[in-house]
């Protein structure tokens, strides 16, 4: 299968190791990946072009993660968009929290590169379906 | 000595005194300047190896060797991101971090530091050696639970935690005894670095539980329920009822309500009974509400009218987690007398309940 | 001219019969009061030295995502804060931390605060009861959540009543174990809470209440409720404060709690157990020191009851608020400052001396008393006499320059010197000029400032004792209504 256009995923993390990290993985995998250190800049990579999947810290400065996912699902063009969330939060009562927000998934910190990679393959071709 | 010579000899003194803190200013800053700039560019070209490496695509080893081959004094620079790394990522880039810090020689030397004179030492050895998670280094902190400075333990019982090894409960255990009129250890630290350990720890547990000091069996109970200790629960009531530490029997509700079984809503129940302390009253009602039992519901329904307005309100939410039965003794609780303690309760948890949108969802007890 | 001759004849007199007294008096005490500082500074960049240290082991993204430790109720007063309220909540709510709540309590405001956070955050009205814990005066009008249910927000409207009740009904509402209190315009580090909990998290048993440093904002920039640069604003006025708080509240407080006798807790920024709070009532609002006087008694209930406790000070810049820009504002901070500290010390006055209460008794309260609120009466009579006496002749070139030098030569060493632990410690200004800056301004602070500033306190403190009525909840708004050219300009500089 060729692929003329990549698949376009947007990383937002303020944490520049985790994004060089994850950056670096997906680009590998042959993924389109932009990278972004906060909310509003997520919001506004999502929005330049078409985007199919976002993989969000939640302790970002300014807008949280959780805050740009409320943004996405209450706006009509990205409220399917596919969002995997990555953070340190472990609390049960914030997965919950996660997903009732409208995560893909929920990706605790410390991660597994490879567990990651996965995990997105896995959100991106269930929305193929 | 005269006036003016006094004088002089004080304004001199003071002049001095500001142009010393002015350098030092100056000179503070000068440092700090240059030797970021000359680490940055030094690091530049080791930085994509140390990507390639914890992102787990170090196929052929090369940026594994190269960063292993890295001379001391860039090692010295490089070592700070590398330590930054560690906390989080896990599985093999985890373990191949791990190893390029033994190949410098960072485990021993950490490992020496471990009984360093300076307690400063000792804690960021602890720190650096639970970072790296070698399962070996559990018996080496081990000792470092009794060291006399508090900051010291701290990091030693997280260090502990992270590494994982269930052989080290008992030691942590040990360490929450007040030494010298200080606190061993924090509980809450004692506990997560517990939890950690996985499920091996229970036969400590058990022990800690019918252990003759408070602060241990607070842990203790706090660690049965987050975990599936579920041998710890007969105790767990005994400690409940009886226990003469407030904490302990606060403690023991809360693990009861997530590993009791069905019988454990009426030992919960009997707490909530106004003769008991407010917080354990309160900690019972959010309790039953983890357990989810049917029998429940009576007793909570009651609570609605109770004059801590607190304990209402986990009535209430207690109420909504049972399940669709609780939801309806919340509706009718909510149009009997409508102004009064009751409905007002059960009209607030209903409300929030909507909003979470859990009405709509079906929650079954067990 | 003859009468006139007469006059300053007389009053050269007078000086030179008060100076003989009191020449060797005011050097001793100016050396003392700046030696003092200079002590507590050490003790101050010790602590310093030893916190810095600890980071590299401290592991705060442990503390961040920690599952059992304590959560955190951040309470908000907030009176007509439109313009910054969603933003600050919104910050507030991203704050990195384990468990924690904002609750924000609207006094009675009359602009679109609750509109804005309405719309922002999708709130939708909930009958829920707030218990009265603690005794507050204005009614609840309502209470708020946002519509998820989840995020963890609560807006509670009331009728005005001022920010200590406005703090108090917060407390009754707020349902984690840790309640802080700040203000709707201040800046928080992302990891603030961390920060500020860690002597709660290191002792619970003993610590009731810790306090974080406070650093000026004006001329930073900030965006979207976050740090993002940190610069000095050009105004002098502001400069000289910057180095004012930087001295004072910095390090004469972290040398203070080293020693184990921290009295004053910033009302900026305040961590305290919520048990004892509702032991010892909350804020009184009626009394001008809010802060100081919830402090004070909280020593006195603990000491009272036998407990053993701790009050901490947190050696890491956590907040940073907007300073007064003009010199109308800064008057009426200053005046209003210094009654809160006269009012409560002297309702604490049976503290003073009393070996009852220990280090605060014997020590911390003397020295407030002494180089605090007399401190003003002092510099300036001092100044005043030397001046005046060195002007009709009476007091010689060598005395006057001692003095200069002991009184304003000896301070300024003792901002040098903070300066210098700040630059070691925390290095927050990045720039130069800044740091040039600074510098200019802990001269120029000795030149008019110091001697304005204690005038001003006095006339708080004589304004309190002619039983002069304060001018309450209005007069804490107007000072940041007339900082709202310098609000608007957050995002740039000042």
């Amino acid at each position: 299968m060729t692929e003329t256009v990549k698949t376009r995923i947007v990383v937002a993390d303020d944490d520049l190791d985790i994004l060089d990290l994850v950056v670096f993985k997906l680009n590998q995998a042959g993924f389109d990946t932009v990278a972004v250190t906060d909310g509003v800049a997520a919001l506004a990579a999502i929005e330049a072009e078409p985007t199919r999947l976002a993989i969000l810290d939640i302790m970002m400065p300014g807008l949280s993660g959780l805050d740009v996912l409320r943004n996405l699902r209450a706006n009509e063009a990205t409220k399917g968009l596919d969002v995997i969330l990555l953070t340190a939060r472990a609390r049960d009562a914030d997965v919950d929290t996660g997903f009732a927000t409208g995560a893909n998934d929920y990706v605790i910190k410390p991660f597994s590169p490879r567990e990651l990679l996965h995990r997105v393959n896995a959100v991106l071709a269930r929305g193929d379906r | 000595m005269s006036a003016g010579r006094t004088f002089l000899i004080v304004g001199a003194a003071i002049g001095l005194a500001c142009a010393s803190a002015i350098i030092v200013v100056a000179i503070a800053k000068l440092r700090r300047g240059r030797v970021a700039a000359r680490s940055r560019a030094m690091l530049a070209p080791y930085r994509h190896s140390l990507i390639t490496m914890v992102s787990g695509e170090d196929d052929d080893g090369q940026a594994r060797e190269a960063l292993s081959a890295v001379p001391a004094p860039i090692w010295v620079c490089l070592r700070p991101s590398v330590v930054a790394f560690l906390p989080k990522v896990r599985g093999l880039p985890a373990d191949n971090l791990g190893e390029l810090m033994r190949a410098h020689g960072e485990i021993d030397e950490a490992t020496r530091r471990l009984t360093s004179r300076s307690a400063v030492r000792r804690a960021r050895a602890a720190y650096l050696l639970g970072l790296v998670r070698d399962p070996a280094s559990a018996a080496l902190v081990l000792p470092l639970l009794s060291d006399h400075v508090a900051d010291v333990r701290l990091v030693a019982a997280r260090a502990l935690g992270t590494i994982g090894d269930p052989a080290a409960a008992s030691g942590i255990l040990d360490a929450l005894r007040t030494q010298n009129g200080q606190i061993g250890l924090p509980a809450w630290v004692a506990a997560e670095a517990l939890l950690a350990m996985g499920p091996g720890i229970g036969p400590v547990l058990q022990i800690g539980l019918a252990s003759k000091d408070p602060a241990v069996r607070n842990v203790c109970a706090k660690v049965a329920g987050h975990g599936t200790y579920l041998s710890t629960v007969p105790q767990l009531r005994v400690l409940l009822a009886t226990d003469s530490d407030g904490d302990v029997r606060v403690s023991s509700a809360v693990a009861l309500g997530r590993v009791g079984g069905a019988h454990d809503a009426a030992i919960l129940l009997r707490h909530t009974d106004a003769s008991e302390p407010t917080v354990l009253r309160r900690t019972c009602a959010t309790a039953l509400g983890d357990l989810g039992q049917r029998e429940s519901l009576e007793a909570l329904a009651g609570l609605l009218a109770d004059d801590d307005r607190r304990l209402a309100e986990r009535a209430a939410d207690s109420l909504v987690r049972i399940g669709t039965e609780g939801i309806a003794r919340l509706r009718e609780a909510a149009v009997t007398t409508p102004q009064g303690p009751s409905a007002r309760a059960a009209g607030c948890a209903l409300e929030l309940a909507g909003l979470r949108g859990q009405l709509a969802v079906s929650l079954t007890g067990s | 001219m003859m009468i006139q001759f007469d006059f300053l004849w007389g009053l050269a007199r007078v000086v030179s019969a008060i100076m003989s007294v009191v020449a060797g008096p005011v050097l001793i005490y100016f050396l003392v009061v700046n030696t003092s500082l200079l002590m507590l500074m050490g003790l101050a960049g010790w602590e310093f030295v030893r916190q810095n240290r600890r980071k590299s082991y401290a592991g705060s993204e442990q503390m961040a995502a920690s599952q059992l430790g304590q959560g955190v109720s951040v309470v908000v007063p907030a009176h007509n804060e439109e313009v910054v309220i969603v933003t600050s909540v919104q910050a507030l709510l991203a704050l990195r931390f384990g468990r924690h709540e904002v609750i924000v309590v609207d006094d009675g405001s009359t602009d679109a605060t609750f509109e804005r956070l309405r719309g922002a955050f999708d709130l939708v009205p909930v009958r829920r009861e707030i218990p009265g814990d603690v005794t507050t005066r204005g009614a609840v009008i309502d209470v708020h959540v946002p519509r998820d249910g989840r995020t963890r927000l609560v807006l509670v409207r009331k009728k005005n009543s001022g920010r200590s009740d406005s703090i108090n009904v917060g407390i009754n509402a707020s349902i984690e174990s840790l309640v802080v209190f700040i203000d709707a315009d201040s800046i928080l580090e992302p990891d603030a809470l961390i920060s500020v909990t860690k002597p709660f998290a290191d002792d619970p048993t003993r610590v009731v209440a810790t306090g974080g440093v406070i650093r000026a904002i004006n001329g930073c920039k900030v965006v979207d409720g976050r740090m993002v640069e940190v610069k000095l604003g050009k105004p002098w006025l502001v400069r000289i404060q910057v180095v004012e708080y930087l001295r004072a509240f910095m390090l004469g407080r972290s040398g203070w709690s080293r020693f184990g006798a921290l009295i004053l807790i910033s009302g900026a920024f305040g961590m305290f157990r919520r048990d004892v709070l509702v032991e010892v009532g909350g804020l009184d609002p009626d009394s001008i020191g809010e802060d100081f006087e919830l402090v004070m008694r909280i020593h006195r209930h603990m000491i009272d009851n036998g407990r053993d406790y701790r009050v901490q000070f947190v050696a890491e810049p956590v907040s940073w608020t907007e300073v007064p820009v003009t010199a109308t504002v800064l008057r009426s901070q200053r005046k209003r400052w210094h009654r809160g500290l006269w009012e409560t010390l002297w309702k604490y006055r049976g503290m003073l001396l009393n070996p009852r209460y220990g280090r605060v008794g014997l020590v911390a309260i003397p020295y407030y008393w002494t180089f605090e609120l007399i401190a003003p009466f002092l510099e300036l009579a001092g100044f005043v006499l030397v001046v005046l006496g060195f002007a009709l002749g009476v007091v010689s070139t060598p005395y006057a320059l001692m003095f200069m030098a002991v009184a304003y030569g000896y301070a300024t060493l003792v901002t040098l010197v903070a300066m210098a632990i700040e630059e070691l410690s925390f290095h927050k200004y990045r720039r130069w000029r800044d740091l040039g800056a600074i510098l200019m301004a802990a001269l120029l602070e000795n030149l008019g400032y110091r001697q304005a500033t204690a005038w001003w306190r006095l006339e708080g403190w004589w304004a309190s004792l002619r039983g002069k009525k304060p001018v309450w909840g209005t007069m804490t708004r107007q000072g940041f209504g007339d900082d709202s050219p310098a609000r608007a300009s957050l995002s740039g500089d000042v």
